[in-house]
């Protein structure tokens, strides 16, 4: 007994307070919101479906991130410029001048197609080229130095597309036939929305599918669990690790049609937060799981759309809405500190980072 | 003191600050000062860098929070409080210390990317805190009132006052940095750099190192930030907290060679030269990051020693002047 007591120290005591007042602070501000009661039924409902839909979101771009980690133990930072290069170019070369000459309006699913397509080859040329030059040649270097070529590449890419295409916030434009609202559950919801979630949905089991049952998924299973290994059993390692950097980024690529047909604007900045949120996701998931993947973007989105207003509006903070990114923010700092093998992992990434 | 024991290694980092910081004394104008500023801010922000990233290894990508969080301080207590600068620096340094001391004890468990990842994610937060705290004047920030100046004898002499406090408090920052580097505590951390498990096994307790080096490392940037934005006269949450300046002060430690004390500064002036190069060409005006980026890429995969690193390699003979 008496060696269990030595065994704690001030830290652990000032991170159990930490952890407890949080809990308790929820629970509090959740409490005293439903007895207020400030909102009706549609209103949650919305909040609800907005959360899955931003959720999906995540869960397709966090995809990205396990995967590589998976694979190789790195955290690709340049994953957020992979969502963004895609449909930032789409968008500049193809929708807007499709919807200048009328053809999106006329042929809206094939137009959506089209800007689809090439959305995901850009983002999976990015996310070649990023792999060959600045991770590739230094795949047998302490794990720090790809970690610094990384936010290098970041950069490079954002201010390349910028130089590119200019500074300014474009709009994309709305796509005819995915205006509008169908009734659900006693509910209205945007259609577009439906659409992000049904196609993440689709998108989430085809990939898990895919890296499952292929003998390509197979090949980079075995190339994450042991590439020496891999390489002598006939496997090509560099092949193996390009197709999960490609899979990464088309998931990452079909994530960016679908944020600006939610969000209806494009820019070279747009990947940063969400890139760092489905980070939190795939870190809250457990890094290197599919599902978890899935479940940490659908639980992060929930959490922020609902999370504001179910915590913070019984604690009387005026706008809590606005508090989104900050209890985002605040939430990748706390996973990483209190639980950083996720939800469902079990590995401690301690030792792998 | 016998000549044998002056030590280039830590006389030459001096002398560069000295000299350069007396141009602009001689020719009492104050465009020369205002660069002068600039660059030696930089060498400053790039040095505390270096006492963490290039000693221990660690890469923190959102350094910057220690620099906005300590403006914002400083700036707080001189705006609103009627305080001096004195106690602005003072502040502004100790609020860095403690967020880096309470974050280091708290995610430098963490190894790698994920502490990196977090250092992104504090910065973030604390902007978007800062950004809904009313008393810290919400997303207008603050600006300082005219009267703060008089008390030291009107603004152009309040001026003159920043920049010779930022020239004691960066020449302050290259001893840390230098009896870091040649102390055991500093052999330590580079022992942790080179492998953390290895250097446990020697007796390095690590996570205290990792600790210490990293709020040594915020401390100076607090108090950078107190001066830097005190002669700003105003602060807002976007420039204090630009997390492009995290990063282009990783490309000058990079640039210059990490884990050494001149490196830092030869990066920062290197890299000062080249973005007022880039800024004035109207073609690379807009991607002015992008080279940046691209840059950090370069010396990363060809030379990733920096300049000091790849001097020492070519002339042996240099090795210990240059430390």
């Amino acid at each position: 007994m008496r060696q269990r007591f030595q065994d704690i120290d001030y830290l652990g005591v000032v991170l159990w307070l930490l952890r407890t007042g949080i809990i308790i602070l929820v629970i509090w501000g959740s409490v005293a919101t439903i007895i207020q009661n400030p909102y009706s039924s549609k209103t949650w409902m919305d909040f609800i479906v907005f959360g899955v839909a931003q959720g999906s979101l995540y869960a397709l771009i966090a995809i990205g991130y396990t995967l590589v980690y998976g694979v190789l133990f790195m955290i690709n930072f340049a994953h957020s410029e992979f969502f963004m290069s895609g449909i930032f170019t789409a968008t500049i070369l193809l929708a807007n001048p499709m919807k200048a000459s009328g053809f999106l309006d006329s042929h809206p699913f094939v137009g959506l197609g089209l800007i689809t397509i090439t959305a995901i080859i850009v983002s999976v040329a990015i996310a070649l080229l990023t792999e060959r030059v600045a991770y590739r040649p230094l795949r047998k270097a302490p794990r720090l130095v790809p970690l610094i070529t990384a936010i290098g590449a970041s950069f490079f890419w954002q201010y390349f597309f910028r130089g590119l295409f200019g500074s300014e916030v474009k709009p994309f434009p709305q796509i005819e036939g995915l205006i509008g609202k169908i009734p659900f559950l006693g509910t209205e919801i945007l259609i577009n929305q439906v659409v992000v979630i049904v196609v993440a949905i689709i998108m989430l089991i085809g990939l898990y599918i895919f890296v499952m049952k292929t003998k390509i998924g197979k090949s980079i299973r075995a190339v994450a669990e042991d590439k020496d290994t891999a390489a002598l059993m006939g496997i090509d390692v560099d092949r193996a690790i390009s197709i999960t950097f490609a899979m990464g980024a088309a998931m990452a690529g079909i994530a960016g049609v679908l944020y600006a047909m939610v969000f209806r604007q494009v820019h070279f900045f747009m990947g940063f937060i969400p890139g760092i949120k489905a980070f939190t996701a795939a870190v809250l998931g457990g890094i290197g799981s599919i599902p978890g993947a899935a479940v940490g973007g659908f639980f992060l989105g929930m959490f922020e759309s609902v999370g504001p207003s179910l915590f913070l509006q019984g604690l009387g903070i005026p706008a809590p809405h606005q508090l989104k990114d900050v209890i985002a923010f605040t939430m990748l700092v706390l996973v990483l500190i209190f639980r950083p093998q996720g939800i469902l992992g079990e590995r401690l990434a301690e030792k792998k980072a | 003191m016998k000549y044998k024991d002056i030590n280039l290694g830590l006389v030459l980092p001096i002398l560069i600050i000295v000299l350069l910081g007396a141009w602009p004394i001689i020719s009492q104008k104050d465009i020369n000062r205002e660069t002068i500023f600039t660059i030696i801010l930089f060498m400053g922000l790039a040095s505390s860098l270096n006492i963490f990233l290039g000693y221990t290894g660690y890469v923190s990508f959102g350094h910057v929070v220690y620099f906005g969080l300590g403006g914002y301080v400083g700036f707080y207590f001189m705006s609103a409080q009627g305080q001096s600068i004195w106690i602005a620096m003072l502040t502004g340094g100790l609020a860095s210390g403690l967020l880096a001391f309470l974050l280091g004890k708290a995610i430098l468990r963490l190894r790698g990317g994920y502490f990196a990842l977090a250092t992104i994610g504090v910065n973030e937060a604390v902007r978007a805190f800062i950004n809904n705290f009313d008393l810290f004047g919400g997303p207008i920030g603050m600006t300082l009132n005219f009267k703060v100046y008089k008390a030291y004898g009107g603004a152009a002499k309040s001026l003159w006052m920043a920049y010779y406090l930022l020239i004691a408090t960066v020449l302050l920052v290259i001893v840390v940095s230098y009896l870091v580097r040649t102390s055991k505590f500093g052999l330590g951390l580079l022992a942790i750099r080179e492998d953390e498990d290895a250097a446990e096994v020697m007796g390095v307790r690590a996570p205290d190192a990792k600790t210490w080096a990293y709020v040594l490392s915020a401390i100076f940037p607090g108090i950078l930030g107190a001066l830097f934005f005190f002669k700003n006269g105003a602060i807002e949450p976007v420039p204090a907290f630009r997390l492009s300046m995290s990063i282009e002060m990783i490309v000058m430690v990079m640039l210059g060679g990490q884990g050494t004390v001149l490196g830092p500064l030869l990066g920062a002036a290197g890299y000062q030269w080249m973005r007022g190069f880039l800024l004035t060409n109207s073609f690379f005006k807009n991607i002015q990051l992008a080279v940046a980026g691209g840059l950090l890429l370069v010396i990363v995969l060809f030379v990733p020693g920096g300049v000091i690193g790849w001097l020492r390699k070519q002339i042996p003979g240099l090795r210990r002047v240059l430390q």
